[in-house]
């Protein structure tokens, strides 16, 4: 695969085993200069796998990545010199505080950043000058940010990056990277957040089972969302006539047929309003998770072409 | 050099509480010396009972002079008890960070591998060499206090110094099995731990049993010996040879380390 320009991030046939294992198969990436890039799967999928081969903390069985037109190996020093990484387990020295926590990574970066990382504990609300025994997920998910971010690198590598946060913070969080893509600088996180994916992403890869399924934009993204909606009726219902909705793709009912359960893709309105010809009990709405979207859309009757990026029903 | 400091800072506890362990009970046996020696005769009688291959595990035949009572007592149990320290300075060095999960971050710093376990290897010996200062100390100390342990300072300084050699090999193996056995600690602990004892069980026995003395030039402690460097300085034959063999542990420890997948 020629290297392209403006790759950021760069994969060619990127395989992971351990044993017979395969954690990640034939992976090819390709992200953008200056955009946030999702990186989603359910876990065990191989996000983690990823980063961490991307980074050179784990050597691919085969295939080979470039970072920012380094190659992942070779200069794994480089790359890591323009890269800020929170990984998604975060664990810090506890014999430290904040404030040496800080003083070590910029020592060790060999750049001064200590006046960035203020800025950012005062708008994550952290203190840097607490120990950093006994924090809570938050607050070693804060103290990863700060350190990550402090040295304003070009490349962004975010594990799970607002695991734990409360939800002011998330939103903290989402201003401060639409600044750094505003800036021109690359964000490539994983997430399983949907919502968080939905607001910060421009493209996101989805993966499965080690491969690489699809790559989306956002928009196609959100089209793929569905709910489960359970409709509770006094009498029985005419089953037939939801399950003609075009918007409808599956449905269970008890065997009485009062009880509806309903899977619904796209516009609810069409249901809603044949769900008032019938006297109604209960209406209740289940949002899918991440993986089952996932499983939904990404199942085995599914396949994807990368070629095109598109993914075809079988 | 960010993360010597770190590593050395991490361990200065560790480092104070064993010197002043060990300086406390080099005092101590240096403290009984003055009523060993008065009854030098007695013990001697007492002694021609015993076995001479159990006599000869001391490392010496003269167990009641300043230098066979030193060796006895006291320098030829330094470079096990220290050993015990070294391994768990090599294990916490690379497994230890992969157990805490504190490597991902540390490996994702502009530091090549080798830099990191390199000047982790050097906190180790930066600490070793601060116990042994304080043992050294001790041992300055207790012969001003009790001067019938007549033996000069740049002997007690040789002995002392040169023990640091046989465990920094003992850290080597410790590091080679951090570096090599992905967050098996406790493999890494109990054949460490093996190697410990079981070279220094070889040394010792085979002072008695000339079937195990053929093994003993593939221990470490074979090249330290307290008493030839307190009676004629050091040897320096026998130092090459654990200098060379820590060498060998820590370029073997850079090459698997480099090699490895890190925090599987």
């Amino acid at each position: 695969m020629a290297q392209n320009p403006d790759s950021v991030i760069q994969t060619q046939n990127l395989t992971k085993k351990y044993g017979g294992v395969v954690a990640l198969q034939d992976l090819n990436l390709d992200v953008q200069r200056g955009e946030v890039f999702g990186y989603l799967g359910p876990n065990g999928a191989g996000k983690t796998t990823t980063i961490r081969t991307l980074l050179d903390l784990i050597r691919p069985t085969s295939g080979t990545a470039t970072i920012l037109g380094l190659d992942s190996r070779r200069d794994s020093v480089k790359i890591h010199a323009q890269v800020g990484f929170l990984p998604s387990e975060m664990t810090l020295y506890h014999n430290m505080t904040g404030r040496q926590y800080v003083r070590f990574i910029e020592r060790a970066r060999g750049v001064a950043c200590m006046r960035e990382a203020e800025q950012l504990a005062e708008r994550l609300d952290y203190d840097l000058n607490r120990s950093l025994e006994g924090l809570s997920t938050g607050n070693r998910r804060k103290m990863g940010l700060i350190t990550a971010l402090m040295h304003r690198p070009p490349l962004l590598i975010l594990d799970e990056p607002t695991s734990g946060l409360d939800p002011l913070m998330q939103q903290t969080f989402n201003e401060y990277i639409r600044q750094i893509q505003a800036e021109g600088r690359t964000v490539f996180l994983s997430s399983h957040n949907l919502p968080e994916v939905e607001a910060l992403c421009d493209r996101v890869g989805i993966l499965r089972e080690g491969k690489l399924v699809a790559v989306e934009t956002i928009q196609a993204l959100a089209s793929l969302r569905f709910r489960w909606f359970v409709l509770e009726f006094e009498q029985p219902i005419e089953i037939e006539q939801f399950r003609a909705l075009s918007n409808v793709t599956a449905l269970e009912t008890n065997p009485e047929n009062t009880r509806l359960r309903i899977q619904v893709s796209g516009a609810i309105d069409p249901v809603i309003k044949l769900a008032a010809h019938y006297p109604l009990r209960d209406l209740s709405v289940e949002h899918p998770s991440l993986e089952e979207t996932f499983l939904e859309f990404y199942g085995s009757n599914h396949k994807h072409d990368p070629q095109t990026q598109k993914e075809v029903r079988a | 050099m960010t993360i010597f400091r770190k590593s050395v800072r991490d361990s200065w506890k560790g480092m104070f509480g064993w010197g002043i362990g060990l300086g406390l009970y080099a005092l101590l046996v240096i403290g009984l010396y003055p009523s060993v020696a008065a009854q030098k005769a007695d013990y001697e009688k007492l002694m021609e009972s015993y076995p001479d291959s159990m006599l000869d595990m001391f490392g010496t035949d003269d167990l009641f002079s300043p230098i066979g009572y030193l060796q006895s007592q006291l320098m030829l149990y330094i470079p096990l008890l220290l050993g015990i320290y070294a391994i768990l300075q090599g294990l916490n060095a690379v497994t230890g960070e992969e157990r805490k999960q504190t490597m991902d971050t540390l490996a994702a710093l502009p530091i090549p591998r080798w830099q990191i376990l390199t000047e982790k290897f050097l906190a180790t010996l930066v600490i070793m060499i601060g116990i042994l200062t304080q043992f050294f100390l001790s041992l300055v100390l207790g012969r001003a206090l009790w001067p019938e342990l007549d033996i000069s300072v740049d002997k007690l300084a040789m002995a002392t110094y040169a023990s640091l050699l046989p465990i920094m090999v003992v850290a080597g193996v410790a590091y080679l099995l951090s570096a090599t056995l992905p967050m098996h600690r406790r493999w890494g602990g109990i054949i460490s731990a093996l190697f410990l004892i079981g070279t220094y069980l070889i040394y010792a026995l085979g002072n008695a049993s000339q079937t195990i003395e053929k093994f003993q030039p593939f221990t470490p402690f074979e090249y330290y010996d307290a008493v030839k460097i307190l009676k004629s300085g050091l040897p320096i034959g026998d130092l090459l040879v654990l200098i060379i063999a820590t060498l060998v542990l820590w370029v073997a420890s850079l090459y698997t380390f480099e090699q490895r997948d890190l925090g599987t």
